[in-house]
């Protein structure tokens, strides 16, 4: 059976082991993915067949195509329209807040937060996209809100 | 003192991550969660919390819609958490707000607010 991946996307080398490491905690080492520009992300979200994306985790800075047209580029796609994504973004800007959330993001993560906060954090978004199975549900107002 | 508290969210993933982060926090209880305004505020009264965090945006009622109908609970403290821009949730309200508006980034500044609360 194709095991459901969980796909990180960031372009820090730091951050992605900070990630990995939240993960490995909570046994969720076997399942990574990490990719490291909007390019890559979407050509391994849309196109690679064997993989299943089963959450995306998602930086907005990034090379090539950023965070949030990666977001949307995902959100129109028949293949990943319902694929959970967390962004983790370390912004101070409200507004990506807000066009994250109406762009579909199911959650939004801000850092920098202690690292046992973002272990705790990630590891518990992870468990529940991957253990519940659950469907993000659609909203009418904005395309797709968790 | 022990706090309890009332969880609002239509988004099981995000009623989920609260439980788990209010999880072994000694006096804080999580009481009751609801996926819509129209439904907590039926039990808040039975419930009687110290906090209610509720989404802004929900099904039916806004988050901002149910703190206003709180304000005849002058000791429930409500916390409205929203992707939204404060000021722009500030802006939708004329009334003085008697609740706080928070950003939904689940970030440790968010939850010390909601912690400090309890206090």
């Amino acid at each position: 059976m194709n095991k459901k991946r969980i796909i990180v996307v960031e372009d820090s080398e730091d951050d992605a082991e900070f990630t990995k490491l939240a993960l490995m905690k909570n046994n969720f080492l076997n399942n990574i993915v990490v990719t490291t520009d909007g390019a890559q992300a979407l050509e391994l979200l849309l196109d690679e067949a064997e993989i299943t994306p089963g959450l995306v985790l998602l930086d907005l800075n990034l090379p090539k195509i950023n965070g949030l047209d990666v977001l949307r580029r995902v959100r129109e796609h028949e293949k990943t329209k319902l694929v959970p994504i967390v962004v983790l973004s370390s912004s101070k800007e409200e507004k990506d807040l807000r066009n994250c959330y109406e762009a579909g993001a199911n959650s939004y993560v801000r850092k920098p937060i202690d690292f046992h906060d973002y272990m705790t954090v990630v590891g518990e978004i992870a468990h529940y996209w991957l253990k519940t199975n659950e469907v993000p549900i659609m909203r009418k107002n904005m395309q797709l809100v968790m | 003192m022990h706090k309890r508290i009332v969880i609002i969210d239509d988004d099981a993933a995000h009623r989920f991550l609260y439980k788990h982060r209010f999880k072994g926090i000694s006096d804080v209880e999580i009481i009751g969660e609801f996926e819509s305004a129209e439904e907590a505020l039926s039990h808040i009264p039975s419930l009687n919390p110290h906090l209610v965090i509720t989404d802004y945006t929900l099904p039916g009622m806004s988050g901002i819609e149910l703190a206003e109908k709180l304000h005849r609970y002058p000791d429930v403290k409500v916390f409205v958490v929203s992707g939204h821009e404060p000021d722009f949730l500030k802006s939708l309200t004329e009334a003085p707000p008697n609740y706080t508006i928070l950003p939904k980034d689940w970030s440790k500044a968010v939850f010390d607010r909601i912690l400090n609360a309890c206090n």
